[in-house]
């Protein structure tokens, strides 16, 4: 199965240097919402700090194959 | 077949002696358990909900975990167990199997009749006691895991679950210096901790990032045990283990 690197932008800076295996890009538009709800559950407060929660989807060869924001509306 | 085991090394004899000290007597009427050793692959499940076994299983060697499937095909891992654990002892009272247990690693299962486990209870009453103990404890883990997962943090809730295991694992001889084996895949500690696969493999990159731990295969090692437990809000008294724990020998 490819991997995908699941790169976080918010307050903080994470590089997914070690990606999860999924089977295409619709698994990866799944995977991306679900950890994307998990990581800004957890932020609460912590959201404020940043204008904008940001996570971008590579594949192995450094191509965006997602994007999603989420920001004051 | 029977497998012939060193007594201070027997996986049973080791668990029971977590939980208190065992008599040359008790020591001789557990080895002499009339055990059916049987190998078990990787990933395979060892009883199943809704089974009504007429024997109860102790892991010898590997790695297993109890789980539930929901309706909609989604596991929920309730429990890792360790070599030496009894995780289904609750059979011997409880006809029916509202849980099902499957390897991780191949494994090496001895079961035992109920009626050899019975009879072993009745003419060695601590050795029913700690049978009890134990089958307690497990409720304790199951109540400390629904904590875990339903108010930890993701961060703490890995690093509560990885200190709980070194802990364990620590209590039956299977950690060197501050190394253990962690064999669970990135889908299984997701199953365990209702985190996505995603959402586990960030954590844990967070987690050595914070040079709390470092993780090489199926092989964890704690370089920093307070951090880790501050992290993962760690308590151990829920393990009610006979000696006081620690992840530094």
């Amino acid at each position: 199965m490819p991997r995908y690197f699941f790169h976080v932008r918010d307050s903080g800076e994470f590089t997914d240097d070690d990606g999860t295996e999924l089977a295409g890009l619709a698994e990866v538009r799944v995977q991306a919402v679900i950890a994307a709800g998990e990581a800004i559950k957890d932020l609460g407060e912590r959201f404020w700090r940043t204008e904008e929660w940001h996570m971008r989807v590579t594949n192995e060869a450094g191509e965006t194959v997602c994007q999603l924001s989420f920001r004051e509306g | 077949m029977n497998m012939p085991l060193r007594e201070d090394a027997h996986p049973i004899i080791r668990k029971l002696e977590s939980i208190f000290e065992l008599s040359e007597g008790e020591k001789a009427a557990v080895l002499n358990l009339p055990l059916q050793i049987n190998a078990i692959k990787a990933d395979q499940d060892i009883v199943r909900e809704s089974d009504r076994p007429s024997r109860c299983f102790a892991i010898l060697e590997g790695f297993a975990c109890t789980f539930k499937i929901t309706g909609e095909g989604k596991r929920q891992i309730s429990s890792f167990h360790i070599p030496g654990d009894l995780p289904d002892l609750q059979s011997l009272h409880l006809k029916v199997l509202d849980i099902s247990i499957g390897t991780i690693t191949p494994c090496t299962i001895g079961f035992i009749p109920h009626e050899a486990a019975r009879d072993l209870c009745d003419r060695f009453p601590r050795i029913g006691s700690a049978f009890w103990r134990d089958t307690l404890i497990q409720a304790a883990v199951f109540r400390e895991w629904v904590t875990n997962v339903g108010r930890r943090e993701a961060y703490g809730r890995v690093a509560h679950l990885l200190c709980e295991m070194v802990v364990r694992m620590r209590a039956v001889g299977l950690v060197e210096g501050n190394t253990c084996e962690l064999p669970m895949t990135q889908n299984e500690l997701a199953d365990a901790t209702g985190m996505s696969t995603v959402h586990i493999n960030r954590t844990l990159q967070e987690l050595r990032a914070d040079a709390l731990i470092t993780l090489k295969g199926a092989s964890l090692t704690v370089l920093d045990w307070d951090g880790l437990k501050e992290a993962g809000d760690f308590d151990p008294t829920y393990l009610h283990l006979a000696q006081a724990p620690g992840a530094a020998a």
